[in-house]
């Protein structure tokens, strides 16, 4: 007399289970009642390491990479249209494109119950979790933000809902979002797991232009403070002080314009925060009075990669032998700090 | 010519140690059976190495283990997939689990692939009750390769499951093909 899979020790049945790529494991699920109420109980772990999610009002995106596809594409992306009567998909998979009619109910109903059963099996660290919402789709319309953003209350309100609900927070490495507004990040932000979040991306998701956005509310959040690295793409201007990124090690961000007293705080906080590393700004030519290569003396006069990136002045950290701040500035929209090693820079004479 | 090495004055790493000769116990299954084998092969099973050192400690000889969770058929199989992996360090097998990194050898996979579902299940039941990591973490994926990219009723047939089954209204259809 042969086992059934059902009769399989539970630790062995979710080894199996565990080894399955995400669509198996929801086609499993529905082989009996027996596996359904198991994989209910126990909840296995799935092997989806990325989600992105892109949301405008007539179509939800739901893109994510499972580690346990055998194909080199290990990606699935579901496409969730609002249909005149109800609901369709295109799903994207190394399997190919399938398109469907899914059920007579909303898109959003759909999408949601997909995300919904996804981040249940989310127990290992996402490298990376995403979310645009996608304004710019609306550019034709009037009071075009306030219909993305209605529409998407509702979706954010669930998340929100689903990742305070959990047991154990959603742990994610590289955390991504598509906004035109802080108010947006912050349904979602303050409830990942803050002891995991290494990098922290923010993009103006509205297409048209650089804005300005704040983001006092995000600095005061754990999750800011405990990230390692921060990118705020050209597209939004920030105004906030220099100080409050000290702790990270890498930023990238746009400001309307530097002056002469941040970059000055700037090669402070390279003396004072030992995990600086790295501290790119891009700045808006017309606004900058002073030509801030003339805040640094002597420029250096070897050679050194990436010449054309432009000119280059190497200071001493007092109290840091081994390593020196390079700073690197085009003519009028790009400055650079970096902390580099001494060693690495040859026939250094040091002003 | 080469640069000079002292590669050569190294044994070979296929020469086996010249060691005592191999030591063999029987084993008899919980149906009677008895088979033999190397104890070296039986180490890679937790449970039995721990009788095992427990004879040895109190210098009691050892002619029979029996084992009565296991028949004779799937014994048989479970030894001979130790025998095959008695050189094995049982530690990189842990750690290929615990890193989900499992990379079925060719020689397992063709061991494992021919058995019918039933009978992989039974050996992977042994092994676990048996605690042999290696085993288990092959027989578990190689059970999940075969039932990879199937649809439900796929499974159903896999798996011996003739029930059909009506789906609860809240799962989705997304995922069906």
């Amino acid at each position: 007399m042969t086992l059934l899979l059902i009769q399989l020790p539970e630790n062995v049945l979710v080894q199996i289970m565990e080894e399955l790529d995400f669509r198996s494991l929801v086609s499993l699920r529905k082989v009996c009642h027996d596996l359904c109420n198991f994989i209910d109980d126990v909840i296995p772990s799935s092997g989806i390491s990325e989600i992105y999610v892109r949301i405008n009002t007539k179509k939800i995106s739901l893109r994510f990479m499972d580690d346990n596809i055998d194909f080199l594409d290990k990606s699935i992306q579901i496409n969730y249209h609002n249909h005149k009567k109800g609901c369709s998909t295109v799903k994207n998979s190394s399997g190919g494109k399938k398109k469907k009619r899914v059920g007579l109910e909303d898109f959003v109903i759909f999408f949601w119950q997909d995300l919904e059963t996804v981040l249940k099996h989310q127990k290992s660290i996402l490298k990376n979790f995403s979310l645009v919402l996608e304004h710019y789709e609306e550019k034709m319309l009037e009071k075009k933000d306030q219909i993305l953003t209605e529409f998407s209350k509702e979706i954010m309100e669930k998340i929100k809902e689903n990742l305070t609900s959990r047991i154990v927070p959603l742990k994610v490495k590289e955390i991504d979002f598509g906004i035109i507004d802080q108010m947006e990040m912050l349904q979602i932000l303050p409830f990942i797991d803050s002891k995991t979040v290494e990098k922290i991306s923010i993009g103006n998701s509205k297409g048209m232009g650089p804005q300005n956005i704040k983001i006092d509310d995000i600095t005061k959040l754990k999750q800011w403070k405990s990230a390692s690295e921060i990118k705020i793409n050209h597209d939004f201007y920030i105004s906030e002080s220099i100080s409050s990124f000290a702790h990270f090690q890498k930023v990238e961000i746009h400001m309307k314009m530097i002056g002469s007293d941040a970059v000055r705080v700037l090669r402070q906080t390279f003396q004072s925060s030992p995990n600086m590393d790295h501290f790119e700004i891009y700045y808006d030519p017309s606004r900058e009075r002073q030509d801030l290569r003339t805040l640094f003396g002597h420029r250096f006069d070897g050679s050194y990669e990436d010449e054309n990136g432009g000119a280059r002045w190497i200071f001493k950290i007092r109290g840091d032998p081994k390593n020196v701040i390079s700073i690197q500035t085009n003519m009028h929209s790009w400055l650079c700090i970096t902390r580099v090693q001494l060693a690495d820079i040859p026939n250094l004479r040091l002003h | 010519m080469a640069p000079k090495k002292n590669s050569a004055k190294r044994p070979q790493p296929s020469t086996p140690k010249p060691s005592a000769p191999a030591r063999i116990v029987k084993v008899q299954s919980s149906d009677g059976h008895i088979l033999q084998a190397d104890v070296r092969a039986l180490l890679l099973s937790s449970t039995l190495a721990a009788t095992i050192k427990g004879y040895d400690d109190e210098n009691k000889p050892l002619e029979k283990l029996e084992v009565n969770n296991v028949v004779g058929f799937t014994l048989k199989l479970v030894l001979e997939w130790c025998e095959k992996h008695k050189e094995d360090d049982p530690a990189i097998a842990q750690a290929e689990k615990d890193k989900k990194n499992i990379f079925i050898p060719s020689w397992d996979r063709h061991f494992l692939t021919k058995l019918p579902m039933g009978n992989l299940f039974d050996l992977i039941t042994a092994a676990y009750h048996l605690d042999i990591t290696g085993l288990i973490n092959y027989g578990c994926k190689t059970v999940a390769n075969s039932a990879k990219g199937k649809s439900t009723e796929e499974m159903r047939e896999l798996f011996g499951i003739p029930e059909p089954w009506e789906q609860p209204s809240t799962s989705t259809a997304t995922w069906d093909d």
